[in-house]
């Protein structure tokens, strides 16, 4: 009895197993996920989990500034996973208060004093530089 | 003398090694020695390189395996294999794997050390800065053997730690189970979707439910087998466990508490206990004081109130029936943790007269411990986003780091019952 106990307890662990590992496949597409992951190389595996808008747009900045400078950012919700993986991929470039550079990413200008656009990719993404030396 | 399993031993090198060689970054750091191969290897090799002469204990004669075996053993593989091509299929991406540690381990790699300004200047741009270092430093010295920063193939460092996990689970349940009723149990806590989860997402969980529940798994193994290498090897695990995650510091003082009981009970291997006792307690007060000198919080999650930890505890009462609730969704919830909770409270249920024997009184000690150990953590917390916010965020994370133990509760129990399969 105890044995046959034991043997349907470990069905139904083996039943709820399955079902968890096979259900992502249909709930979250995994499927397409990974085939389309597994076909990318390391750089565009970063893009496609950073998403390409985004992660076009850190390579975008990384490019067009000076290595270790200061900037902030606009158009990313602070502390979302977004923000925290453009902090990541630009760091040694930092995070900072009255910062060099002032990245604006798909949002309508947003006037800065001492600041002037720098670099445009597009009309709603650009880099502001600072104008201002003494400050 | 042959105390540990070739396979045993294999999953310690590791998971200690890396341990160890972290620490060992950490001073290189405050010595002003800069990380390079030669120097992250001038310690650590001949540790290794001692640890592998030490000749193996050995498995029973081999039989052939019974057709549930070969299920079990198929399981266990498929789940290994599939968290590795989960892990190395993509780049960092979890919340705190690359906000926390993806970025100190970048910040420490590029400045060849952790930069002696570290916790002033980049205070306000790395979160969690107070956060213990084992897994930047771990990130780190993989991307320092590999010249390179390759942020995909350093998350290979965390299904190893599953896969040592399940070793060494594996190894302390055979020396007291057969194979057939060892390996259901691994393949139990194998099969876990949460745990699975954390061997790929980055997350320093899961290396931390290894250095603490293996800390408890060893001190078990010393009360019952009264080898010092086991207590010893305890010990340096729990240390491990605080220098991963600070809630490494309750469960140093849980095993300090559970050695006491212990050796009260135990006058032949009195000495031994309370030296492990009074050590622990030594470390963790070591760990708040070098902490204070620092000016870091053990938390920044606690920091925000004025009020004292004993106010904080009388007025986290209230909380207790959302605490409870989060509890609920955790032991009733398959989709996490399939029946394992389930099954321990049966266990509770039905053995009850057991829960307190020779063989289950230290483990069924440590899971209640450490469940109120965690709640008197929820009672104090002051996040700044909220109890509630706090709970379901950290909730499933926190029963991970304990599971395992759990999971070794429940063999015991299926022995005590004289339970087979």
């Amino acid at each position: 009895m105890r044995r046959i106990v034991v043997r349907l307890i470990l069905a139904a662990w083996v039943i709820i197993w399955a079902i968890f590992l096979i259900r992502p496949y249909f709930k979250k597409d995994l499927l397409d996920r990974y085939s389309s992951l597994i076909k990318l190389s390391t750089e565009a595996k970063r893009a496609f989990v950073t998403g390409e808008d985004l992660y076009a747009f850190i390579k975008f900045c990384k490019e067009s500034i000076k290595e270790r400078a200061t900037y902030q950012v606009e158009g990313i919700e602070k502390d979302s996973i977004e923000h925290r993986r453009f902090k990541y991929y630009m760091y040694p470039d930092i995070e900072a208060k009255n910062p060099e550079y002032i990245f604006i990413y798909k949002t309508k200008h947003l006037p800065q004093d001492g600041y002037k656009v720098f670099s445009r990719m597009n009309s709603e993404t650009y880099i502001l530089r600072k104008t201002d030396k003494k400050t | 003398m042959r105390t540990f399993f070739l396979a045993e031993k294999a999953a310690l090198i590791y998971c200690v090694g890396l341990g160890l060689l972290t620490m060992e970054m950490a001073v290189l750091s405050l010595i002003g020695i800069k990380f390079s191969v030669f120097s992250l290897s001038v310690c650590i090799v001949p540790i290794i390189a001692a640890a592998v002469l030490i000749p193996p204990r050995r498995w029973d004669s081999p039989k052939p395996f019974s057709v549930i075996e070969k299920f079990f053993i198929g399981a266990i593989a498929f789940e290994v294999l599939y968290a590795f091509f989960r892990t190395l299929i993509m780049p960092m991406e979890g919340y705190d794997a690359i906000a926390i540690y993806a970025l100190k381990a970048k910040i420490f790699y590029l400045a060849g050390a952790i930069p002696h300004d570290f916790l002033t200047a980049l205070k306000g741009f790395v979160p969690h800065i107070e956060y213990p270092l084992l897994i930047p430093l771990a990130e780190t010295s993989f991307y320092t053997f590999l010249g390179s920063l390759n942020d995909l193939a350093v998350k290979v460092i965390f299904p190893l730690y599953y896969l040592s996990l399940l070793v060494v689970f594996y190894s302390v349940l055979k020396r007291f189970l057969n194979r057939k009723q060892s390996l259901l149990f691994t393949f139990l806590l194998a099969t876990l979707p949460q745990v699975t989860d954390f061997a790929t997402n980055g997350y320093a969980d899961l290396p931390f439910a290894f250095y603490c529940s293996s800390a408890i798994f060893y001190l078990y193994l010393w009360m019952r087998e009264k080898q010092k290498s086991f207590i010893i090897l305890s010990f340096i695990l729990s240390i491990l466990a605080m220098w991963t995650k600070t809630e490494g510091l309750i469960f140093a003082l849980i095993n300090a508490v559970i050695a006491v009981i212990y050796s009260v009970k135990e006058r032949s291997s009195a000495t031994m206990g309370y030296a492990y006792a009074a050590l622990s307690v030594l470390m963790v007060g070591a760990y708040l004081f070098i902490g204070r000198s620092l000016g870091l919080a053990v938390n920044s999650d606690f920091v925000s109130s004025k009020a004292s930890i004993l106010t904080r505890l009388t007025t986290g009462f209230e909380r207790i029936p959302a605490i409870l609730y989060e509890y609920q969704i955790q032991f009733f919830g398959p989709k996490r943790w399939n029946l394992i909770w389930i099954l321990f409270i049966a266990g509770l249920i039905i053995g009850f007269r057991k829960i307190f024997s020779k063989n289950l009184m230290p483990v069924t000690a440590s899971i209640i411990l450490v469940l109120l150990g965690y709640t008197g953590v929820y009672m104090i917390s002051c996040s700044p986003q909220g109890i509630g916010w706090h709970l379901s965020t950290s909730g499933s994370r926190l029963f991970l780091h304990f599971v395992p133990l759990v999971a070794l509760w429940l063999a015991l129990m299926f022995k005590e019952l004289n339970l087979d399969l």
